[in-house]
């Protein structure tokens, strides 16, 4: 009985003090408190727009030549809502490839009409390590969509090492390797 | 008791959202990454050829029919992948024709130019060559000569007691004399 009286009382209170302004006076103002917490949220899909494996392949047929071939594409989608006078980058490092090869990445930024804000610009052309390099730079808040094709292009090129490897190399039916890639905090 | 949770889910409501980052920031790319094994050879041949001609019998396979004088320099081009643990090897045969008895015919392949890169393997030297393949580079491993000639392995026939065989006179009758190189898998 008590705590049936204490429930309706506190309710009679939380009324009162919700509606006291609206009677006291005809004018009033609400704070509101707006707030868009910082975003960074990066989904690496293929040129369908589906999570899937890319299936690289180094060959030859010409008889002299070395294996090369091992080319394909994916994107990155990406939303990301920076604090003021901050920038991000998304970084991409592998875990282990194949020996005497290299892994090189050629990125571009987003040009499909499904997103929109400060995509940043893509760094050269990079050889791919253990660690973490920057492929983009300069992303402000932006979003890129999620269609196929929507993103952060990255241009994938697997090839024999040139820094005499070669004789390293074996033939392989299938090496699985993870490349991670990371929106970074801002900066 | 219903009008206590009415209360806190007034509370609830009224109660600003904490502001939180997402921290989902990174994503995978996975790979599948293929190198089959590769065995090619071909040959790439200086000067005109006047009499000899070369051809591809298959991919890992090359032919070439010689001439009595050896006016054409010839070079091996050859690519290799080998599995793990493996090797490949040139091996060479005479597969068109025949010798007379008292007549000899060696091959010389130097050793590789340097253009390429990797295990190039090893070349044996000079061999007498015979109707059944005999190896002419060993511990081949994975590795490219480059193209063309002055790339890879330049051949050179030595005849040996050439007098008694009229190669021009073998040649019309088509019986020349061929010899195969092949690329193969230990």
């Amino acid at each position: 009985m008590k705590k049936n009286l204490l429930s309706q009382i506190i309710i009679v209170v939380s009324f009162l003090m919700l509606s006291a302004s609206s009677y006291a006076q005809s004018n009033t103002t609400q704070q509101i408190s707006m707030g868009i917490p910082e975003v960074l949220l990066i989904n690496a899909v293929d040129t369908t727009g589906n999570v899937a494996a890319i299936s690289l392949e180094l060959t030859t047929n010409v008889a002299g030549t070395a294996i090369a071939g091992g080319t394909g594409t994916s994107y990155a989608q990406v939303s990301s809502i920076v604090a003021s006078g901050q920038t991000r980058s998304i970084q991409a490092s592998y875990d282990v490839i194949p020996a005497g090869t290299s892994l090189d990445v050629t990125g571009t930024t987003p040009t499909s009409s499904n997103g929109d804000g400060t995509y940043g610009s893509a760094v050269s052309t990079i050889t791919l390590s253990t660690t973490p390099q920057d492929i983009f730079t300069g992303i402000g808040s932006c979003y890129t969509g999620t269609s196929a094709k929507d993103g952060y292009r990255f241009d994938w090129k697997w090839n024999a090492s040139t820094a005499g490897q070669y004789a390293n190399i074996v033939a392989t039916t299938g090496t699985a390797t993870t490349v991670t890639l990371t929106i970074t905090a801002g900066q | 008791m219903k009008k206590v949770i009415l209360v806190g889910l007034l509370f609830l409501t009224l109660t600003p959202h904490v502001v939180k980052s997402q921290n989902s920031n990174k994503s995978t790319v996975t790979f599948e990454l293929k190198i089959p094994p590769i065995a090619l050879i071909n040959f790439a041949v200086e000067n005109q050829q006047i009499i000899s001609h070369s051809f591809a019998i298959a991919s890992n396979q090359v032919e070439q029919t010689i001439t009595k004088t050896n006016i054409d320099k010839t070079w091996l081009n050859y690519s290799s992948i080998v599995k793990s643990g493996s090797s490949n090897y040139i091996t060479a045969n005479i597969s068109s024709g025949s010798l007379p008895s008292d007549v000899d015919l060696y091959v010389f392949v130097s050793p590789d130019a340097g253009f390429g890169a990797g295990s190039l393997g090893t070349p044996v030297g000079e061999i007498k060559l015979n109707y059944y393949p005999q190896n002419l580079i060993i511990n081949i491993g994975s590795c490219y000569t480059g193209t063309g000639t002055n790339k890879g392995c330049l051949l050179n026939y030595v005849w040996d007691n050439p007098k008694s065989y009229d190669y021009f006179i073998n040649y019309l009758h088509g019986k020349p004399i061929s010899i195969t190189y092949t690329i193969t898998a230990h």
